[in-house]
């Protein structure tokens, strides 16, 4: 499984990705982006099947790249992760093709969720 | 004190004290009563009576009261995130709190005599004082959202370095852009500005929860949603906002500091935290901006919303409908990283063991010519390897680069302040910010060019109505400018204030026998004296600068990071100075001289230029160490009388003319060698009082040479009357 992390800050990456490690093991394919800018690019090369997306970014912010791969791609699972925690918000991501909503204080068993509702959706795929 | 400001306010002071025990009345009945499954709320109720009543305290000078308030509510403040640990003890406390409240309230009111509640207040603080440094050893009070992790160590070392170094940029980032968004006013820049600042609290504000210090993401909470407020009401900021979100900043930077050395939050800490975040909060509610509390306090709740088409809901709860499946393997683990961080000393090892590599790779070298005939292919292996230690050498220097902007940005938060304190109106433009300079040297050169800031607001920038009246725009301009030119970082400040006053140096300098009477010199010397050891023209000292402790401080420091300085000024227009450093302060260029079987090692930096001195010419002089060189009498040191050094002079000596101060100085030697790139090795702790060298060197045949400190040893031989100079 290829996975994509965007995220500017690097404290919040690196979080994630230990979380995600230790749930999920080590052995897949963990891409890391600090921006919008550096993360549209990197899905267009590898094709990750799941990404975790910052909302607020500086520059293109995770809602821009949110729209633009899914003008292309439905397939990824798009997974959107702020502390902004507001309805309006939401209904929009949700709206523009995001899978998952996330509220961002990470903890394993919200990455074990992540997962169920990641593999439902490739079962629901099939 | 106290009895001019209830005279002031008769009426209100005395409503407030009557109110106020009313309220603890009421208080104490409701601690009395207290069960454990309501305690939150009563708690939460107490502690915002406390609030209340030192603000109050406060506004009415009643210090004792407020200092009791200020303690207790730090107590409660570690207790209210785990209200589960109270126990009757801390109850009684709370009680025995408002009972001696009520007794001070009333000795206020009935402006009574002191009957030992001075002793009782001691005792309640003691014992509060207690029950905090308690609490506070238990990192599961401040870190409650991570119970397993806490138990043995409260914060993943590795995790907890991150966070605090990202914090910290996060933070100048912040920072700037408040600046910024003053400057720019009402600006259509300043909502971007405003949105950037938005981002780094929020981004601070995840983080902290992250990693699990709940008071730092409350203080950044509020200061967000002090920012949002601004942004959605389109609302005027004021100074005063601004000066607390700075604050804000500064109490987070503080948090930091004090994580990174005790790898928790202090006492101290915590209430610095807690009290702005209420400032902020009382900002809030006076402003009318609504808090969304819902999003920090909902830690323990999982929101997770998911999109799903074939559902009706729009949302659905997945941890209730999803089943955990297998978990998938695909793919091999190819971790990308754009960019690590490496730790500073393990850098500079790298960089001393590089240092050692060029070494001994000089000493092959060397050896190489005398073999050279049995194995010809050698010395082709070593070219190559030289070539490779060089570009090691080279690639390893460069990692230590890092932008100069960092150094730059406190410089603003500085202009800020001091043109607060001070009656004028400074602004600071940057240039070149970008320019890489070596890491020890951005901690150097932030405090030369802090001075000189200082300095130019202080002496350089005139006030408004003075600017005016010169027909200059009332905001003066400081720029700051970086940039790399051949081999040397320059950075200059420029003012465009009133200048450098000649005369008044002058006078100055003559005053203080730093100048000859007789002597009118140029304007660039007489520049260079405002960096003389105690000299200040300033009419007032100002806690700005003006103690005469600046500038020759500067010049002091810049000697040591073999930087020059140069000056220019125009009165009325403003004044320039441009600082010249190496570009990097572990290789030098110098050049190699001996004396006897030594080897010393001049900087190039220094030097002017290098000529020959014979026999003939030392008599002609009388023996006096004056050489005339193209017409210009240039006195010289005999280095070899300097460093004791025994044997006899050969016929032709050289001399090594170096600047000194504006002046010429010859620095005499046997023999002067060749130019070489000196990578300086410090002389160790033993030899740190030795004066006139700043370091060693090791040379291609493994031999040791002594780098001259030029400033020092010539300053030395000033002091002891060793050589002959103009106007010394």
């Amino acid at each position: 499984m290829k996975l994509l992390l965007v995220d500017d800050s690097r404290f919040s990456r690196v979080t994630l990705m230990k979380n995600l490690k230790e749930v999920i093991g080590s052995e897949h394919t963990f891409l890391e982006a600090s921006s919008g800018e550096e993360a549209l690019p990197l899905f267009e090369q590898e094709n990750p099947d799941l990404i975790f997306l910052d909302y607020l970014m500086p520059g293109i912010s995770g809602e821009d790249v949110l729209k633009k791969i899914r003008s292309s791609n439905n397939s990824c699972f798009i997974t959107v992760l702020t502390s902004n925690y507001q309805k309006p918000v939401i209904d929009r991501l949700l709206e523009l093709g995001a899978n998952l909503f996330i509220q961002k204080s990470i903890n394993k068993e919200k990455i074990t969720t992540i997962m169920d509702a990641y593999n439902h959706f490739r079962a629901m795929e099939e | 004190m106290v009895s001019l400001i209830m005279d002031r306010k008769p009426t209100n002071a005395k409503d407030f004290l009557s109110n106020s025990r009313k309220l603890l009345r009421v208080a104490k009945s409701k601690l009395k009563g207290f069960t454990k499954d309501q305690n939150f709320e009563t708690i939460e109720s107490i502690n915002s009576l406390f609030q209340t009543l030192r603000e109050s305290s406060f506004y009415f000078n009643f210090d004792e009261i407020e200092n009791l308030l200020n303690k207790s509510e730090s107590f409660l403040f570690v207790h209210c995130s785990d209200p589960k640990a109270l126990d009757s003890t801390h109850i009684e406390l709370l009680i025995n709190i408002c009972t001696l409240l009520q007794e001070m309230f009333k000795q206020q009111e009935n402006k009574g005599q002191n009957d030992g509640l001075e002793e009782k207040t001691e005792k309640l603080i003691q014992q509060l004082e207690h029950q905090i440094t308690e609490l506070q050893d238990l990192p599961s009070i401040l870190d409650p959202s991570s119970h397993e992790q806490s138990k043995t160590t409260p914060f993943d070392p590795e995790m907890l370095d991150l966070f605090i170094s990202e914090s910290f940029e996060r933070l100048e980032d912040a920072e700037e852009n408040l600046l910024l968004m003053e400057t720019a006013g009402q600006d259509s820049k300043q909502n971007d500005f405003l949105k950037t600042c938005f981002r780094q609290f929020h981004t601070l504000k995840g983080n902290a929860n992250l990693i699990g210090i709940q008071p730092l993401e409350w203080l950044m909470h509020s200061a967000e949603s002090l920012l949002e407020g601004f942004s959605n009401n389109r609302q005027i900021i004021k100074g005063d906002h601004y000066r607390i979100l700075l604050k804000t900043i500064d109490v987070f930077r503080q948090a930091l500091t004090s994580l990174s050395n005790y790898q928790k939050l202090t006492t101290l800490e915590s209430q610095n935290i807690q009290l702005q975040t209420s400032i902020i909060s009382d900002l809030l509610i006076t402003e009318n901006i609504d808090i969304d509390y819902s999003s920090a306090l909902d830690d323990d709740q999982d929101k997770i919303y998911l999109e799903s088409s074939d559902s009706e809901n729009d949302f659905i709860d997945i941890s209730k409908t999803l089943n955990s499946e297998k978990q998938p393997t695909i793919g091999v683990q190819a971790v990308k990283q754009k960019d690590i961080r490496i730790g500073l000393e393990k850098l500079d090892q790298m960089v001393n063991l590089v240092g050692e590599l060029v070494t001994v790779t000089n000493i092959i070298s060397h050896q190489t010519h005398i073999q050279m005939s049995e194995e010809n292919d050698f010395s082709q292996f070593v070219n190559q390897l030289q070539q490779v230690s060089n570009e090691i050498h080279e690639q390893t220097m460069s990692m230590r680069m890092v932008p100069i902007a960092n150094s730059f940005r406190r410089m603003s938060r500085l202009v800020y302040d001091i043109s607060k304190k001070s009656a004028k109106q400074v602004s600071l433009t940057m240039s070149g910010e970008n320019t890489e300079i070596d890491k020890t040297l951005v901690e150097l050169i932030a405090d030369p060019v802090l001075h000189l800031i200082r300095n130019a607001v202080d002496h350089g920038i005139e006030i408004p109505a003075e600017r005016i009246a010169a027909e200059k725009p009332p905001t003066g301009n400081i720029h700051l400018q970086a940039s790399q030119i051949g081999n040397e970082i320059w950075i200059i400040v420029r003012d465009d204030g009133k200048g450098l006053d000649r005369e008044k140096i002058l006078k100055k300098a003559r005053k203080n026998g730093l100048i000859d009477p007789s002597l009118t010199p140029p304007d660039e010397t007489i520049w260079k004296i405002i960096f003389e050891a105690g000299f200040s023209t300033a009419k007032e000292i100002s806690a700005l600068s003006g103690r005469g402790v600046g500038l020759d401080i500067v010049k002091q420091n810049l000697d040591k990071l073999s930087a020059s300085i140069n000056i220019e000024s125009q009165k009325g227009i403003g004044t320039t100075f441009t600082l010249r450093f190496p570009l990097t302060l572990a290789v030098i260029e110098t050049l190699l001289v001996k004396i006897e079987d030594n080897f010393f090692s001049i900087p190039l930096v220094n030097m002017i230029e290098c000529v020959e001195l014979k026999k003939a010419d030392i008599e002609k002089n009388h023996e006096r160490q004056i050489a005339r060189i193209r017409g210009e009498l240039v006195p010289y040191i005999r280095l070899r009388k300097i460093f004791e050094i025994e044997g006899k002079s050969p016929d032709i000596e050289q001399i090594v003319v170096v600047e000194y101060n504006q002046q010429k100085i010859g620095l005499l030697v046997d023999q002067s060698l060749n130019k070489h790139q000196t990578i300086i090795k410090s002389l160790g702790k033993m030899y740190a009082e030795v004066e006139n060298f700043s370091g060693i060197t090791i040379l291609g045949d493994g031999k040791i040479s002594l780098i001259i400190d030029v400033n020092n040893l010539i300053k030395n031989c000033i002091e002891k009357e060793a050589i002959i100079t103009n106007n010394y």
